[in-house]
């Protein structure tokens, strides 16, 4: 008899292209059964294609798929559902007005006369409270999806693939929107599942969270497979080597004197009516104030309330020394506030619209001439922006659908470099972004600070508040429990202030 | 061989080096040439003006749906906001109003029930759906009670000749549809209001957080609409020199037809005024070719409803 393949999933030789790029070339991925298997690269070096190939949202051109030794063909995501391979996106795809056990067994129900279709109530209670159980999750599951944390949402699809009973559980970025206790609990649970022989592919952008979990690593880099590691026998800085082509950029700390402006913004007493109670601060024209904390801390709420975006229940606004009655985003940005929020695709672009329409949305009267938009302006005005901040585009008129997480920030900066935004809210501005565009980005915002606009930034790296801003404020359950200039800060400082 | 054409024109389509408006012209050339070959009247001078009239008010209404699909929206009372604004024009000369000041009082009630709309959908965040479905309803009882359902007929020329009118070899209704078209293409394209409107299609939320105020856009895009939708009861009245309750219904579908078939998505944020002229002149020559061949009524509903689930069908091929 033959060995049985020492692999559980073998990729060999899968080369993609797409018109202009190639987004996979001659790439292998193989996967030992009960491994947590760390799929890393930059954004656009291939991982996400390497995935919809193995989920069958796409075909490759070239490869194979072996599944235990075997050859498999997945043309069709319901092929990949078969074979219990099983992706829990990083935006989880839960159906949020319907139960946590509708969830997990919708597409599965346990039924009662097949023919029928009608569904064996009671065991689907029972179900869901197996697959629950085994992702260590209590909740009610009778409780609609959407009243849950995200956090608990991202257990309720792991807890789906455990009730297809999947072979291979791919992860994409499950970190990116919890905050640490969070991660730590999935790790755990992440951890329990490898015991128990799960397979487990992760795909994130943290080094630390590799080093933690992962057995194994492939790295991909510009579409070409880097090499496959034992976790234990590579270093961070091999592998920051591996996915960049160059050796880390150490961040410096932002070691600028500050000369303080006047006062651009301050609240006073502020309360969102969410979570934020009572926040008081402010903040002066030309720096960069970190807002630091756990996520559900309260910090976008603040920054939604000065843009106008919700009401504020309490509380008054200052606007470079004047009390400003902001409604609506009209108003915020009327007074010189942008916004640079944090779901790009959701709330920062209009992704059906081009570089034009998105760069000049809001200023298109700097345009127009006899009360019409005239297009060689739009293009004069755009081209400027396209060239300071270095967009990548095919052209113009392309769909900013269609451009890198960098780019698509860069479009955002510019629109409100092109409103002439005195005051800059950014919420976790460089999330999803690698590691080169966000420095590119870091050293925008610092030129921006220096010609004296406010800067207010959300984020949720350690490392970025740290290196970036010249104050942070450290948000706790709703309210500032901190406000330390950045160079007596330090990691252990401010975390313990969050927890 | 013919699908090798096509073949060629779809990827040409893809690669942009085509508008996206090709597919459904050459649609429409080849239904006329097909017509041409079974009828020996359609390819005739007299019978395109037909077609062109025909198509004149599916032009005008079509385009202010248009601009309604491009947002995101949907509108239901063209029919209806049709209906009511020829009553208006109608009774304004009935009154002995000149005819000029009737037209523009017309012009104005469509104008206003538009803004009735937005301000439902705007402001008072209705879905569109639900209140242009109440509307539709309202315009359409206001106009029965005020003519007590009686038609009324019976106009100067002032105002006939926008039905009946010719400039050389094209009738007047089909010139002003086609400057209506024109000027609300000059608005999505390059007005704010028109910018905005596409926008709010695209993304509602990002709009509204890059500083676009959604409740007056809104109004504007339902006005505008209702603008439109009146300039095709002016067309209408002058053509069958009546107005009357029942004028109109069923309208809104036609509108939406045409904006469909031209390439506009219903899920908003694209919609082509150049397409939808094209949709809504592929449809007249439907009908017109189709009573050419004696082709029963309920036959062209159907042929109607294929050909709008055909359009739909190739454009998402196309996006693949």
């Amino acid at each position: 008899m033959m060995d049985p393949s020492p692999y559980l999933l073998e990729m060999n030789a899968i080369t993609k292209k797409y018109p202009g790029v190639v987004a996979l070339d001659d790439v292998t991925f193989h996967v030992r059964k009960g491994e947590i298997h760390a799929l890393l690269g930059a954004n656009g070096a291939g991982k996400s294609t390497l995935v919809k190939v193995l989920c069958g949202v796409t075909t490759p051109d070239h490869g194979e798929i072996l599944l235990n030794g075997e050859p498999v063909t997945i043309t069709h995501p319901a092929d990949a559902i078969k074979l219990g391979i099983s992706y829990v996106p990083q935006e989880l795809s839960l159906v949020p007005t319907m139960s946590v056990s509708q969830n997990i067994l919708l597409g599965q129900e346990p039924v009662l006369i097949k023919s029928l279709g009608l569904i064996n109530e009671r065991k689907v209670d029972s179900l869901a409270m197996q697959s629950l159980n085994s992702v260590n999750l209590s909740v009610n599951f009778h409780q609609k999806v959407k009243k849950l944390s995200v956090s608990d949402q991202q257990m309720i699809a792991i807890a789906i693939a455990l009730y297809r009973q999947s072979k291979i559980i791919i992860l994409d970025e499950p970190t990116s929107s919890l905050s640490s206790t969070e991660i730590a609990k999935l790790f755990e649970i992440m951890k329990k599942l490898r015991q128990e022989g799960q397979t487990i592919i992760f795909i994130t952008h943290h080094l630390e969270e590799v080093f933690e979990v992962s057995d194994r690593i492939t790295i991909l880099r510009d579409a070409v497979f880097q090499g496959c590691y034992n976790t234990d026998q590579i270093t961070r800085d091999q592998i920051v080597t591996l996915m960049t082509g160059k050796k880390d950029q150490v961040i410096h700390r932002n070691n600028q004197v500050l000369t303080s402006g006047p006062e651009a913004l301050r609240l006073d007493h502020v309360d969102t009516g969410f979570i934020s109670k009572d926040i008081s601060f402010s903040v002066h024209c030309g720096e960069i104030v970190g807002l630091f904390g756990q996520v559900g801390a309260g910090r976008t709420e603040v920054l939604r309330a000065i843009f106008g975006a919700d009401r504020l229940a309490a509380g008054e606004i200052y606007l470079f020394g004047e009390k400003a009655n902001i409604k609506s985003p009209v108003d915020a940005i009327q007074r010189g506030i942008g916004f640079i929020t944090e779901d790009r695709k959701n709330q920062g672009l209009i992704l059906s619209m081009d570089l034009l329409d998105n760069i000049n949305i809001g200023v298109y009267e700097k345009s127009m001439q006899f009360g019409l938009i005239q297009m060689r302006n739009l293009r004069k005005i755009t081209e400027h922006y396209r060239d300071a901040l270095g967009i990548k585009s095919n052209n113009l008129r392309q769909w900013t659908n269609f451009l890198s997480g960098g780019n698509q920030q860069k479009v955002i900066l510019a629109k409100w470099l092109n409103h002439e935004s005195k005051i800059l809210l950014m919420d976790e501005p460089t999330k999803g972004i690698d590691v080169g565009a966000k420095q590119e980005f870091y050293t925008l915002i610092q030129d921006l600070a220096r010609k004296g606009v406010a800067i207010l930034m959300v984020t949720s790296e350690l490392s970025e508040v740290l290196s970036f801003s010249h104050r942070i404020l450290v948000f706790r359950k709703g309210s500032i429990v901190g406000d330390i200039s950045a160079k007596d800060a330090t990691e252990e400082k401010i975390m313990s202030m969050t927890l | 061989m013919n699908s090798t054409f096509s073949k060629l024109v779809l990827n040409k389509i893809k690669d942009r080096q085509l508008p996206a408006e090709s597919g459904i012209f050459l649609a429409l050339i080849l239904l006329a040439l097909s017509f041409t070959i079974l009828s020996p009247y359609f390819f005739t001078s007299a019978n395109f003006s037909n077609i062109l009239i025909q198509s004149a008010i599916t032009i005008v209404v079509a385009s202010g749906a248009t601009l309604v699909i491009a947002s995101g929206g949907i509108d239901l009372s063209v029919g209806s906001i049709l209906c009511l604004s020829g009553i208006f024009m109608a009774m304004g000369i009935k009154a002995d109003i000149p005819a000029w000041l009737s037209i523009l009082l017309g012009l104005g009630g469509g104008t206003l029930m538009g803004v009735i709309n937005g301000f439902m959908i705007g402001v008072v965040k209705i879905t569109p759906l639900i209140a242009t479905l109440a509307s539709l309803s309202v315009y359409r009882a206001i106009a029965y009670i005020i003519t007590d359902a009686r038609p009324i007929y019976g106009f100067p020329m002032s105002l006939r000749i926008f039905g009946t009118g010719y400039i050389g070899p094209f009738p007047y209704a089909f010139l002003l549809a086609l400057l209506v078209a024109f000027v609300l293409m000059l608005i999505i394209h390059r007005t704010r209001v028109g910018r905005y409107t596409l926008a709010i299609g695209g993304n509602e939320e990002a709009a509204r957080l890059s500083g676009v105020s959604l409740w007056k856009t809104k109004i504007g895009i339902y006005a505008l609409a209702g603008l439109c939708y009146s300039v095709a009861a002016l067309i209408l009245t002058a053509r069958l020199n009546a107005a009357e309750a029942l004028a109109g219904s069923g309208m809104e579908m036609e509108a939406i037809a045409a904006a469909v078939i031209g390439g506009a998505s219903l899920a908003g944020g694209i919609a082509s005024i150049p397409g939808t002229i094209i949709g809504a002149i592929l449809m007249a020559t439907l009908k017109n070719g189709l009573t050419l061949l004696s082709v029963q009524p309920y036959f062209q509903q159907l042929t109607i409803g294929i050909v709008i689930v055909a359009a739909v069908f190739i454009d998402k091929i196309r996006k693949r």
